[in-house]
Order: structure tokens, then C-alpha cells, then sequence
């Protein structure tokens, strides 16, 4: 199927209001959840992906999608306005924007900011609907030797990028790996750490446990201290971009954008790292270098239009091969699961209406974010400080629901909280969710492959390293894991 | 961050030790290669876990403690964290899963939004009971609204309707 084809093969699904509703409706909640300090696009989406169970899977996937989108462009709203990003991929729009904000120019720097997120998030849907397709032809020639290579390169990746140390993050994925294998072995059908529950004979379930390492997590986290709020830098005036500055800055927006959805595809990349990149090659690339960080709208547009981007990026691996591009992604894994639907090269051939779903749904959310970021301005720099006494006990209660509404069982409440508990107490010692719950979300896969491909060739390791893409995973790996601490090492020997 | 390798050893140690007791009475099934069965892959994991806690305390040994002035002057900045508000909501966690068979979702989950909400502005704070109140009775209207009338997911009741 061409492009334009599979672009347009799930058109009809919005020829009806409640589509529309369903995206805007998804945007809109995710802008509130990416605003507010605390919450987080992750956290949306786990909240409200029980919401989606009597929904048909596109109706699902749509919304979850516009949560998702929503929530990556207004953690600019607070990153500008108080200088606390309201998502990780917002980090490096504070730079400039807050100091924006700061001068009296905080409607200027919000107008950019949404421009160059609209912008990145429609060069992002491109990106996906081109390299995603050939991705997944090419992984129709996988087997599961190079599924067990590439489940491996995601949780390499998530490790090495995870803040705090590489082998702390290597940690956290291999614990998600081990909850994973809790329940009936797939092969034998044999119970493992089940300790004679009946509960646990299916395994742990994959909401209570992203719910309770995302959501209840952070619950925990902000009950630790109170997160002072500065009163919203000046008046919020003067929001629409003048086209002519905007001209100026499409080159810049452009190579962002390339820099956003390349890296957004990178498996457990995400949006903090691609804009962070993005903001690093443009101050390093620009005239106005050394203007960097004092409050310039290139450095809000280069973070912007990088992280929207992203988005898309990260749509490539997972509905190609069925890996996490980032831990949001990870939960749209998890809808497209419980709807029965497998993630990967497959998908596209028998599911081409909700692939191109994903696509057109990523345009709605962007053309909603876009409208609504540029309107209420002002009503987000209220929305922004909710006092926590009423926040936190809201979050609670909305991630309780989503754990119990699986099975209709408390013991899924159970679970939820004790992985918020057991997240809180690893980040503690530096272990972040994040790596658990990539390790949770691959580790059926892994093992699923693993085993599958030691079966396949009677018990010879071999197997792994003589088939050529195998091999060039497992070593692209191993550089990952080992590379970067090489390479210190040998400068430092040097030196 | 010496400490913190410390416990992150030990987490290791415990966990992989654990997978790999409880995995020792598991049956070796035989033509599954040299999968060996339902204890290989747990059994894999668990190595890598002792390996990677090894590692840990390997690191913590061999690097000194470093206090960088930097961070302990901003540590003494920032105000302490309110580990209590942590035990508290642990303990409001566990209360409201307990409450939830004999007094149903609703009533507990009024009892613990409010609570909650207590405990965070203070368990001296006085004021602003009425509101908090209000707020709690609010949040769970909102999740019947959402959740049971509009997309029909029947929480738990008791004896009563709540």
C-alpha cells in the first residue's frame, strides 16, 4: 500500500462527531496534564487508558493519541510561564523562555513555542508516514532472533539515557524484566512466582503496574515537598507570532524538526533528549549563539519544534516493530494489547485504517493544541498552580479506578500500590521508572523470542550471531553498553 | 551516592538471590533446547542482576565519597523532605483497599481524597475543613459521573449504596 494510500485508509473514521470529540476531547486533557507541574503525559495516559476499555481500539488509540500529543507541546506552558517544565521535553524551552517571560514577553514566547510545536508535529506525522512503512518491510524478514536483539537494544537505550548512571538503568530494566515473568510460563504454562495465588497465576497486569510506577510514583514524590509555584511571570499579551519572523525562523524549525523526529525514533529516545539535542545543535549552529538561554525565540523554537516532532518519531518504532519509542508509546502498546492487536510490521497489512488513524489523529491533535494553546494563554497560567492538597488526592483516586477497572479486582489495586511504593523507593537509589516499566513492557517479547529462536536452533547460542541483522543488533548493543565508559577510558588513558 | 550503590547492590543481591532460590524446584523440561525449561530465562535475569549488583558494590568500593559543595549547599536550601506525608499516604493507601469491601468505593474513597488532602496541608491545619470536604465530596461525584454513568465501569459497592 502507497503512502497516500495508507494515509488515507482510515479517513472515514473521522467522518463523525464523536471522533472529533474523542481527539479534541484527548488534546485538550492531555494540554491540562502536560501544564501542570507534577503531571505528566505518561501519567495521562495511564489514568486514562481505562477510560478507553468500552471503546472500540481506533476510538481508544484516538484518544489516548491526542493525550499523548497534547500533553508533549503544553509542558512549554509552565516551563515559560513559572519555569518549571510541565513535561521532561520541556526542559530546555525554559532556557529561554522563562527569560522571555521574565522581560514581559510571555505571550510572545507561548506563541512561538505553539507555532514551532504545530510546526514539528506535522514535519513529525511525515517522518512517521514515510519511514515507517519501510521499517516495516524491512522487519517482515525478521525472526526471532532479531526480535530478541531488538527488545534488547530498547532497554540498552533506555539504560544508557536514563538519568543517573547507565548500570542503575540496566538495573531497572532487567527488574521489569523479572516482573514480567511472574504468572504462567508461555511456553510450559508452568507458574512461576505465584506463591499459590490464583491472582497471580495470570501474571501481574500491565495497567496496575504503569499506572503505580508512573502515576502512584509520582504521587509519592510530590508528597515529599511541596513544589512552590511563583506567581506566572507578567501579563500574557501579544500571542500571535508576526508571519514575517516566522519566515525567518523556518530554517531553524526545519532542521529541529529532522533533529526531533530522527531521535524520537530512536527506541526509548523521547521527547527531553531530542530537544535538548535539538536546542544544543542550534545554539551551536546559530549567529546568535551566545544570546543562547537570555531569552531569544530561537531557543524556544529550536526545544519546540524539536519535541513535537518527536512524537511522531516515536510512532515509527512502535508500529513498526512493535518496540517503545518512549514510555508513552509504551502505553499505546499496552491499548493496542488489551484490544487484541499486536504492534508491528504485521499491522500494516491487517490494520492499515488504524495505522493511518494514528496519522491523521496526530494532525487533529496538533491543529487542536495549536488553536487552544494560542486562545488560552491566559487560562493556563491560573490552571497551572492547583494547590497539591487537591491535586494529588485527585491523581489517587483516578489511578485506583484505572488499576481496578482491568479485572473488577482489588488485588490489581494492591499492585498499584505497591509498585508506587516500590518506585518511589527506587528512585531513592536512582533506579527511575522508566527503565522498569520498558523492561515490564518488552520482557514477554524478549523472552517470548528468546527462547523461541534457542528452540529453533536446537540449543546452539549460535544462532544469535550468525544471522548478519542479529549480529549487527547485538553489537550495535554492546557499543551502547559499553562504548561511551570505552571511550573515557581511553581518553583518560591518553591524558 | 557511594550509599546509594550500597543499597542498589544489596536490591540485586536479594532479588537474583530470591529468582534463583524459588526457581531451583522448577521442573527441567526436556526438547526445549537448552532453554531447560520454565527456570532458564528467570534463571538469566537473575545473573545478570548478581553480576550488575557485583558491579555496584565494586563501585562503591573503589570510589571514595565525594561531597560536592554545590549540591550539599543546595540539599541545605531546599526544605526536608515530609517523610511522614509518605508513611501517611501509605498507610491512607493501604486503610482505603481494606475499607473498600465493608463500606464500598465511594464512601472510602470520600474518606481517603479527604484525608489526604489533611494530611498535606497539615494535620494541625485547622481551617478550611468545610472546603476540603467539599472538595472530596466533589472528586467522587466526578468519578461516578465519568466512570459508572458514562462509560459504565461498576466500582465496588457494600451494604449500603456507597
Amino acid at each position: 500500500m502507497g503512502v497516500f494510500e495508507l494515509f488515507t485508509a482510515g479517513l472515514s473514521n473521522f467522518a463523525n462527531l464523536y471522533s472529533i470529540l474523542l481527539i479534541v476531547g484527548g488534546s485538550v486533557i492531555g494540554i491540562i496534564f502536560g501544564a501542570i507541574p507534577g503531571l505528566t503525559a505518561t501519567m495521562g495516559m495511564a489514568v486514562f487508558l481505562p477510560v478507553t476499555f468500552t471503546m472500540t481500539d481506533i476510538h481508544g488509540i484516538l484518544f489516548l493519541v491526542g493525550i499523548y500529543v497534547g500533553s508533549c507541546y503544553s509542558g512549554s506552558l509552565s516551563a515559560i510561564l513559572v519555569n518549571i517544565p510541565g513535561t521532561p521535553s520541556a526542559i530546555a524551552t525554559g532556557f529561554d523562555g522563562y527569560a522571555m517571560a521574565k522581560r514581559g514577553e510571555a505571550g510572545k514566547a507561548i506563541g512561538y513555542a505553539t507555532t514551532a510545536s504545530a510546526l514539528g508535529g506535522v514535519f513529525g506525522v511525515l517522518i512517521l508516514m514515510f519511514a515507517a512503512p519501510v521499517l516495516a518491510d524491512f522487519a517482515l524478514a525478521f525472526s526471532a532472533q532479531e526480535y530478541t536483539g531488538v527488545a534488547l537494544l530498547g532497554i540498552s537505550i533506555i539504560s544508557y539515557i536514563s538519568f543517573g548512571s547507565t548500570l542503575k538503568g540496566l538495573i531497572g530494566g532487567i527488574f521489569g524484566l523479572v516482573l514480567a515473568t511472574v504468572g504462567q510460563d508461555v511456553i510450559s504454562a508452568y507458574p512461576r512466582f505465584t506463591f499459590g495465588s490464583a491472582d497471580l497465576q495470570a501474571g501481574l497486569q500491565m495497567i496496575p503496574v504503569m499506572v503505580g510506577f508512573f502515576g502512584v510514583t509520582e504521587v509519592f514524590v510530590k508528597m515529599e515537598r511541596e513544589v512552590v509555584i511563583r506567581r506566572a511571570a507578567s501579563r500574557i499579551a501579544g500571542v500571535l507570532p508576526r508571519p514575517g519572523r516566522l519566515f525567518q525562523l523556518a530554517p531553524l524549525m526545519a532542521v529541529s524538526s529532522v533533529v526531533g523526529a530522527f531521535v524520537g525514533a530512536i527506541p526509548a529516545a523521547g521527547g527531553a533528549i531530542a530537544s535538548m539535542a535539538a536546542y544544543g545543535i542550534q545554539k551551536r549552529l546559530s549567529r546568535k549563539s551566545a544570546e543562547f538561554g537570555t531569552g531569544i525565540t530561537e531557543g524556544v523554537v529550536a526545544a519546540e519544534a524539536a519535541n513535537n516532532a518527536a512524537v511522531g518519531g516515536a510512532f515509527v518504532p512502535m508500529l513498526s516493530l512493535g518496540i517503545p519509542g518512549d514510555p508513552q508509546t509504551a502505553i499505546l502498546i499496552g491499548a493496542l494489547m488489551i484490544n487484541g492487536l499486536a504492534p508491528g510490521p504485521m499491522l500494516f497489512l491487517t490494520r492499515p485504517d488504524l495505522i493511518s488513524t494514528i496519522y491523521i489523529g496526530n494532525v487533529f491533535s496538533v491543529v487542536t493544541f495549536t488553536v487552544v494553546g494560542l486562545a488560552g494563554a491566559r487560562f493556563f497560567a491560573t490552571l497551572i498552580r492547583v494547590p497539591r492538597h487537591y491535586l494529588l488526592p485527585s491523581i489517587l483516586i483516578f489511578c485506583i479506578i484505572g488499576a481496578f477497572a482491568i479485572r473488577n479486582t482489588l488485588f490489581d489495586v494492591w499492585v498499584l500500590i505497591v509498585c508506587g511504593a516500590a518506585g518511589y523507593l527506587l528512585l531513592k537509589i536512582g533506579v527511575t521508572p522508566a527503565p522498569v516499566i520498558l523492561g515490564f513492557v518488552l520482557g514477554p517479547i524478549l523472552e517470548d523470542n528468546f527462547r523461541r529462536a534457542l528452540i529453533m536452533s536446537g540449543g546452539d547460542w549460535t544462532t544469535f550471531v550468525t544471522r548478519p541483522i542479529s549480529l549487527a543488533l547485538l553489537l550495535i548493543n554492546l557499543f551502547i553498553l559499553i562504548g561511551p565508559a570505552l571511550i573515557a577510558h581511553l581518553r583518560k588513558r591518553r591524558a | 551516592m557511594r550509599r546509594d550503590a550500597v543499597i542498589t547492590a544489596f536490591f540485586c543481591f536479594l532479588l537474583g538471590g530470591f529468582v534463583m532460590y524459588d526457581t531451583a524446584s522448577y521442573p527441567d523440561v526436556s526438547g526445549q533446547g537448552f532453554g531447560r525449561g520454565p527456570a532458564f530465562y528467570p534463571r538469566v535475569l537473575a545473573g545478570a542482576l548478581l553480576c550488575f549488583g557485583l558491579l555496584s558494590l565494586i563501585r562503591a568500593l573503589r570510589n571514595p565519597r565525594r561531597i560536592d559543595p554545590a549540591a550539599s549547599g543546595a540539599a541545605k536550601s531546599s526544605p526536608a523532605p515530609e517523610y511522614g506525608n509518605i508513611a501517611g499516604l501509605m498507610l491512607l493507601s493501604i486503610g482505603f483497599t481494606l475499607l473498600v469491601k465493608p463500606i464500598g468505593f465511594f464512601a472510602a474513597g470520600f474518606l481517603l481524597s479527604f484525608a489526604l488532602a489533611r494530611l498535606i496541608r497539615g494535620v494541625t491545619h485547622t481551617r478550611r475543613i468545610v472546603s476540603d470536604l467539599l472538595f472530596s465530596a466533589g472528586v467522587i461525584l466526578l468519578v461516578y459521573v465519568i466512570f459508572e454513568l458514562f462509560i459504565g465501569i461498576r466500582l465496588p459497592r457494600a451494604m449500603l449504596f456507597l
